[in-house]
């Protein structure tokens, strides 16, 4: 179908509008731009309402303006809001949201369990990521959807367990140790089946990645004991040059850099570092109040909004799009379940249900996973698409059954001994 | 008629509230125990005798303190308690009973003025009606603990004061005539009756051997010529704290013993422990006996610590170890023995690197630091030294409280407030090279315990680390 410029369209876009399409280059990126950052603007206010986490609400803001240009495509309006500066800028989101989810890392939380509870955390993680496999496996899909329907949302976990009272809790402390763990190994995981290198190269990068960690942290450790003047400055959130921000901006993309250069996935290069500097500073405070604000303020929600551009809920009006999105999220549930409900993991049998339920959350490793399959061409955009959703929906469904099955079985126990597990 | 404040209603404050026969008033921080108290009590909802507010503030207490005559103060901890001491010794009140949880604090409490008890004693609502009426007759009852010197002893050996008799002893679930040729043992519960004065010397028998005095002990392991620097300083602090200092002797080190007594000023008393084989046979049963041979001094040392921590006599306050040889390339990851050592120390770690007198000390204040301020503030004032003190905004009170006890001690003192990361700024300062001693605690969560081991191990000053 033809369509002209008419008077109902933006002047704005008007000249833009050529055989009914509106080319991506020629609208201006910065319009792109302010259309994102009212979203983000709005994206709180709007999560507040509807009870959802803040990144749920901005995927699905997102989700929205990219449901309804594929409408608008449908009726012949394309519109393509996809601009190298959004690119640029969505995928500086994307490290700093892997540096944020390295740097929260707390390394002191494993050494305050003992070495059998750390033995039980890494069988129901392994477990975990096997049970997830099987099915995809079966089914002929990437080996890597599994490897995400494998990961835990930390970044959703955490702030469910505060907003209940309970993260200081045996049970909130478990819950989130194996929350970190489950989100840094799926990462990790992910970051390796989408290389394209032989095996061995793979096993001599996963030697190197430690041993090359340990070296950089013993070069920081010697340099805040020989100069601890400029690391002072580089730490004080006072300093006028703003030195740590343009430190932590520069060692990001330092090692985004490097984790290209090695070969491995781009943003486990963001994620490492985050992980060292989460070892190097234990007190590190200050410097994420700087840093948040750039990040969570600008940076991430810009990535989660325009990832949620390209999904189309449309997309889930087909049998088998629906049928994946199911059983994504039934893997996603007995993966957790049966091995922590197996190895009696909590002591109660409704802390493993509501412990199992909580896990399910998955949506910072969903849309690592998407944006890494995609740009591998390992994932299509059919499956990306449902991957994103599952995403939204895992954060919405999971966590509303937890505080059901907490409210239901669990808080009086943790009122009575202070802890459900 | 008497006047009593009762600061602190716990379960003894409770209890003490229950059966006062004078007027009093109580105040307690927790509004919901207020509101318990209250019920207990039969007092009405808003009842001027039990009164919520913190027990350690000016505020609170200068209101309250009008024809009061005595204050017994019963809070959780004795930073808490000694605030709360000298805030009414500055109000004036003459009589102030406080209980003092940790043996070496009891000195600083009496200082103030304050009679003291140790916690926890058994039975301490009649022992501090002793301590309120002094005169009359009292029925006391005594939980005899770990480390009375009565145990082991006859009633016969114990030499009550006049006037004291044995009513009866309570042992596991039976009743026990006190003959005179019974044996006190762990675990006992004493009625007896009293009569004024008596009531303390009979507390003073059976209840653990509560240190009194600056004094305490020092202990250092003798091995290698090296240690003699550990020793001078050992000396120069027992010379200024008046402890008794105790050598841990290795077989084959015993020459080396003969020159530190040779050097030891007469005055400082000291006494030697030979490590024995039975220790050695233990550690070699254990599992660590894969460890190099060098690393089982630092073994031997630690259970020795620990069979003086469990038997708890006698009551050892520092250790103090010879620095580590500097490695030419040093990794913090990897824990030596002597790490191990003084992460794991149930007492403070003198790492000695310094055997002249301080001039200045330097201490990083978190959240709970008590002991650190204690040691600092003890060793300041013995040896003239001033303390700086780094701390962050979300600690000034505990700065506060330094700043307090120095103006008491007259002990000079720079708080510094500083913005950035602890580890970093902590090394900044002693990068300066200002200080003679570094006062740390281990295992704090905000600092790096890599750079504490480097301290440790590449530092040019001596470092105390408190468990």
């Amino acid at each position: 179908m033809e369509i002209v410029a008419s008077a109902s369209v933006p002047t704005g876009l008007a000249p833009i509008l050529v055989n009914g399409r509106i080319a991506s280059s020629e609208i201006d990126p910065f319009i792109i731009l302010a259309v994102v950052a009212v979203l983000g603007f709005a994206a709180p206010f709007f999560a507040k309402a509807l009870k959802l986490p803040l990144v749920v609400g901005e995927i699905l803001f997102g989700v929205i303006i990219g449901s309804s240009l594929h409408v608008l495509g449908i009726v012949g309006l394309d519109i393509d809001l996809s601009s190298g500066m959004m690119d640029l800028l969505s995928t500086l989101g994307f490290i700093t949201l892997m540096f944020m989810i390295g740097m929260e890392n707390d390394f002191d939380q494993l050494r305050a369990i003992s070495r059998r509870e750390k033995l039980a955390i890494l069988l129901v993680i392994s477990a975990n990521f096997m049970i997830a496999l099987v099915p995809f496996l079966l089914l002929g899909l990437p080996l890597m959807v599994g490897l995400i329907v494998g990961g835990v949302s930390i970044a959703v976990v955490m702030p469910v367990l505060r907003e209940m009272g309970i993260q200081r809790t045996g049970f909130g402390f478990k819950m989130m140790l194996i929350a970190q763990i489950a989100d840094v190994a799926a990462i990790f995981l992910l970051s390796f089946s989408a290389a394209s290198e032989s095996g061995f190269r793979t096993v001599m990068i996963l030697i190197s990645i430690p041993l090359l960690f340990l070296i950089l942290f013993w070069l920081a450790d010697l340099l805040i004991w020989y100069k601890p003047h400029l690391m002072s400055r580089i730490t004080n959130p006072t300093d006028q040059a703003e030195l740590g921000v343009r430190a932590t901006l520069a060692a990001v993309l330092i090692f985004y850099g490097l984790a290209l250069f090695i070969g491995i996935e781009a943003v486990l290069g963001a994620f490492l570092c985050g992980m060292l500097f989460s070892a190097i500073f234990k007190e590190r405070g200050a410097m994420m109040e700087k840093f948040m604000p750039l990040g969570y303020g600008f940076l991430i929600p810009i990535f989660f909004i325009y990832q949620g551009f390209s999904v189309s809920i449309l997309d889930l009006f087909d049998a088998g799009a629906l049928a994946l999105l199911f059983l994504l999220l039934s893997v996603q549930f007995i993966s957790k379940a049966i091995p922590i409900m197996v190895s009696k993991f909590f002591k109660r049998p409704w802390s493993n249900i509501g412990g199992s339920l909580l896990l399910g959350t998955n949506l910072s490793v969903v849309v690592a996973g998407v944006k890494i399959g995609t740009e591998a061409g390992i994932l299509d955009e059919r499956t990306s698409t449902v991957l994103i959703l599952y995403g939204v929906t895992s954060c919405i469904l999971f966590p509303m059954l937890f505080r059901k099955v907490f409210r239901k079985h669990l808080s009086d126990r943790v009122g009575a001994e202070g802890d459900p597990s | 008629m008497m006047r009593i404040l009762i600061i602190g209603g716990g379960s003894v404050g409770g209890k003490l509230a229950t059966d006062l026969r004078d007027p009093f008033v109580l105040v307690e921080s927790d509004p919901s125990r207020v509101w318990e108290l209250r019920e207990m009590l039969g007092f009405d909802d808003d009842s001027r005798n039990v009164v919520h507010g913190d027990g350690t503030s000016r505020e609170t207490l200068e209101p309250l303190s009008n024809d009061i005559e005595a204050a017994v103060v019963l809070m959780n901890r004795d930073s808490e308690n000694l605030e709360a001491v000298s805030t009414l010794k500055e109000l004036g009140i003459k009589k102030i009973i406080a209980r003092v949880n940790r043996s070496e604090n009891m000195a600083r409490f009496m200082e103030f003025g304050a009679e003291v008890f140790l916690h926890p004693t058994g039975y301490e609502e009649g022992l501090i009606r002793t301590m309120l009426y002094p005169d009359t007759k009292h029925a006391i009852q005594i939980f005899v603990r770990e480390g009375s010197p009565a145990i082991g002893r006859s009633i016969r050996e114990l030499e009550l004061p006049e006037g004291t008799v044995i009513g009866s002893i309570l042992r596991e679930d039976r009743l026990i005539p006190p003959e005179p040729s019974l044996v006190i043992q762990n675990g006992d519960l004493i009625a007896l009756d009293t009569v004024g004065s008596g009531a303390r010397k009979a507390w003073r028998i059976f209840s653990r051997t509560g240190r009194i005095g600056p004094s305490g002990h020092i202990l250092i392991p003798l091995s290698r010529e090296r240690d003699l620097t550990a020793v001078k300083e050992g000396e120069m602090l027992a010379k200024s704290l008046g402890s008794e200092m105790i050598f841990i002797v290795r077989p084959g080190s015993e020459e080396l013993l003969k020159t530190v007594g040779g050097f030891i000023s007469k005055r400082i008393p000291f006494k030697v422990i030979h490590s024995n084989n039975s220790t050695r046979e233990m550690m070699e049963g254990s599992r660590r006996i894969s460890w190099e041979r060098k690393e089982r001094h630092e073994m031997e040392l630690m259970s020795i610590l620990e069979e003086h921590m469990r038997e708890g006599a006698p009551h050892v306050d520092l250790v103090i170890l010879p620095p580590p040889s500097k490695p030419p390339i040093y990794f913090p990851f990897l824990p030596q023995s002597i790490d191990r050592l003084i992460e794991g120390s149930p007492i403070p770690v003198l790492v000695s690197r310094n055997p002249k007198t301080y001039r200045r000390i330097l201490m990083y204040i978190h959240s709970r630091s008590t002991q650190e301020i204690n040691i600092a503030i003890e060793i300041a004032r013995t040896t003239g030294a001033r303390i700086t003190a780094l701390y962050k905004r979300p600690n000034r009170k505990r700065a506060q409280y330094l700043q307090r006890f120095a103006q008491v001690y007259r002990v000079e003192v720079d708080i510094v407030r500083f913005a950035g990361n602890p580890t970093v700024e902590l090394i900044k300062e002693v990068k300066r090279n200002l200080h003679d001693l570094i006062l740390l605690k281990s295992n704090l969560k905000e600092l790096q315990t890599s750079q504490m081991r480097r301290l440790v191990h590449l530092g040019e000053r001596s470092v105390i680390v408190v468990p």
